[in-house]
């Protein structure tokens, strides 16, 4: 009978039915969903132009509650916590020449460093704002965005690939064509002459940065 | 023997209160289409499924990606994720973010319609 008293049975009972908790809870360092759990991975850093002294804040996988290094061309380390393993607010060494730097994170897991993909930031005393769109309509083929911040020469992104050339822009209005859309035809084809609803998610990137939230456009492919 | 049904009573009174409540779509929507092509996330590692077309469970047919992560989807048989021409059928989280695509500066969240949970195909022909 001693095997069932009162603190055998909390010791017991706790640990059961802690581990019903999702898995993140509690846990030193977090993956975000479908991401590997056992390294650290920087995916970007916002916003990309930034002044000494500024803020950034980094999306990735792995990054640790205590203790993570963020290295700058992969010196000037500084230390950063991050609450839930996915994003992470830094702040940009004072003494930092302007100029690009590609970002890395490192912690307990290793190192988020990748040949293959650079992650960089551009510190300058006068950063500029990245694009961001307001509206979007779709007449025809052509998409008319309008927004801010958008440059003589950018670039867009979307579900249904990158645009093949570089687009201009008066700074508030962009235009491009679905067709020049690089996964374009490979969609189109597979649709076989039917209609399907789809959502067209847009991003545009230039010099300045990328709008960090997508555009969400609703068609008819 | 009345101890013990008690002290048993008492250890899964424990273990259900701190059971947390979670939601039906917490173990995923059901999903079935065709997959068409698939593009590789660059930065994430995971892969993006075109479907068409493809039924969520509504009147309404569609078409687009869903992310199959081989570090969390449990595949199924006939294991023949992403091939192009193959029936899946599966579940998925809506809104979960896990393509990442890289694209000259930096890497840029790829939208799509969810995470699969788990997913089985039919065989290729």
């Amino acid at each position: 009978m001693k095997f069932f008293s009162l603190p055998v049975l909390l010791l017991v009972a706790i640990p059961v039915s802690l581990s019903f908790l999702p898995n993140n809870i509690g846990r030193e360092i977090s993956a975000a969903p479908g991401m590997r759990v056992n390294r650290v991975m920087l995916f970007r850093a916002y916003p990309y132009e930034v002044r000494p002294g500024g803020s950034v804040t980094l999306e990735g996988s792995g990054f640790s509650r205590s203790l993570n290094k963020v290295y700058f061309d992969g010196s000037n380390p500084i230390t950063a916590t991050s609450t839930n393993g996915t994003t992470m607010a830094v702040v940009v060494p004072n003494s930092l020449p302007e100029g690009q730097y590609q970002l890395t994170v490192s912690n307990t897991l290793g190192s988020s460093e990748n040949p293959d993909i650079k992650i960089p930031i551009k510190v300058t005393s006068a950063p500029q704002p990245g694009p961001t769109i307001k509206n979007a309509s779709l007449s025809g083929e052509t998409v008319t965005l309008l927004g801010e911040g958008f440059t003589v020469q950018n670039t867009v992104m979307t579900t249904l690939g990158n645009s093949s050339a570089t687009l201009y822009s008066d700074g508030t209005t962009l235009s491009f064509r679905l067709s020049e859309l690089s996964q374009y035809d490979q969609v189109k084809k597979q649709l076989q002459g039917n209609q399907y609803l789809f959502t067209l998610w847009i991003f545009v990137q230039n010099e300045h940065g990328t709008n960090k939230n997508p555009y969400k456009l609703d068609i008819v492919l | 023997m009345k101890m013990k049904i008690t002290a048993l009573t008492l250890l899964f009174s424990f273990a259900v209160f701190f059971l947390p409540a979670r939601p039906a779509h917490a173990q995923g929507l059901p999903f079935g289409g065709l997959a068409t092509f698939s593009i590789p996330c660059t930065c994430s590692a995971t892969l993006a499924v075109w479907f068409t077309p493809l039924y969520l469970g509504g009147p309404i047919v569609i078409t687009g990606p869903i992310v199959y992560s081989p570090y969390s989807t449990i595949p199924y048989a006939y294991y023949m994720t992403g091939v192009p021409g193959v029936w899946h059928l599966g579940s998925y989280l809506p809104g979960v973010q896990a393509c990442w695509m890289y694209a000259v500066a930096g890497c840029f969240p790829f939208p799509t319609i969810g995470l699969m949970t788990k997913v089985g195909t039919s065989r290729l022909f």
